[in-house]
């Protein structure tokens, strides 16, 4: 159990709000920073926060597109989708103990 | 440590209802794709002048390229969702091959049965349909039944032919019948 938490606390999907980011992306080809915003209600600072540290442990990829303006898009990467998986097999493990 | 597990099971049901979303989507695409290629050809053809021939493969080419591009993505989203729900641990080896390989099978084989346009689609996509069903039970050992009922549904049909604008209306028909399967089961659950 110890081991499982330390496992968790060291992952950077262990904090709430990076490991709800993380989920909502999986369901989602992409989003958009803003669509990502408003569903888990994180204000744009606190949003780049947990993305350039999602982004820099590989988890997830941001990227510009062109439309009527310039909006960011966020993805999960496949690296990011092993993560997730751990993450969640570590949790299902203490919900189960 | 309850509400934990509890808030798991929730998670792991949102998923696994996209995942069979994006399974039904790729079924849908065709559904508008196939009827829109042939209606379009129709409007093109009465109002424009053009020959039915060049217009249709014309169009056939757009729908395939447009379907490649989206099933790239909804693969790629179905196989990152199967390994987190546990449904995949690796990818098999030669799936991809196998199902790349299915298509040019069911080709050469409607070509050698079918006797005009129609009957070769239904045959072509109806075998093909099948073949998929008894790849994903060889590698990833799932019955994907309504895939082979999608299939059986456009061989049979072939005994009743009367025309092409038959084989449009039994193909939709059977593509929209497996996605509505689809997402009803992913409801139910």
């Amino acid at each position: 159990m110890l081991d499982k938490l330390a496992r968790l606390s060291k992952s950077p999907l262990g904090n709430p709000t990076r490991l709800a980011i993380a989920l909502y992306l999986l369901s989602r080809e992409k989003a958009t920073f803003t669509s990502l915003r408003k569903a888990l209600n994180l204000t744009p600072g606190n949003l780049e926060f947990h993305l350039k540290a999602l982004e820099e442990a590989g988890i997830v990829r941001t990227y510009y597109g062109f439309g009527k303006r310039p909006r960011k898009f966020v993805e999960i990467t496949d690296e990011g989708v092993g993560e997730l998986k751990e993450v969640l097999e570590i949790l299902r493990g203490v919900a189960g103990d | 440590m309850e509400e934990l597990g509890e808030a798991l099971k929730a998670v792991e049901k949102q998923l696994n209802f996209t995942r069979k979303a994006y399974r039904a989507i790729v079924y849908l695409y065709w559904v508008w794709a196939i009827t829109g290629v042939y209606l379009f050809a129709q409007v093109i053809t009465g109002y424009v002048g053009v020959s039915e021939g060049s217009v249709l493969q014309t169009l056939w080419v757009m729908a395939i390229l447009g379907f490649l591009a989206e099933e790239k993505k909804a693969f790629k989203k179905v196989l990152q969702l199967e390994r987190i729900l546990g449904k995949i641990e690796e990818m098999p080896k030669g799936y991809i091959i196998a199902q790349i390989l299915v298509w040019p099978v069911s080709a050469v084989i409607a070509s050698l049965y079918a006797k005009n346009n129609g009957t070769w689609m239904l045959v072509f996509i109806g075998l093909g349909l099948l073949l998929l069903a008894g790849i994903e039970l060889l590698f990833t050992g799932s019955r994907d039944w309504r895939t082979a009922l999608a299939g059986l549904i456009l061989l049979c049909s072939t005994t009743l032919y009367t025309g092409f604008e038959y084989a449009v209306m039994v193909t939709a028909f059977a593509f929209s019948l497996v996605s509505y399967l689809y997402l009803k089961g992913a409801m139910r659950e």
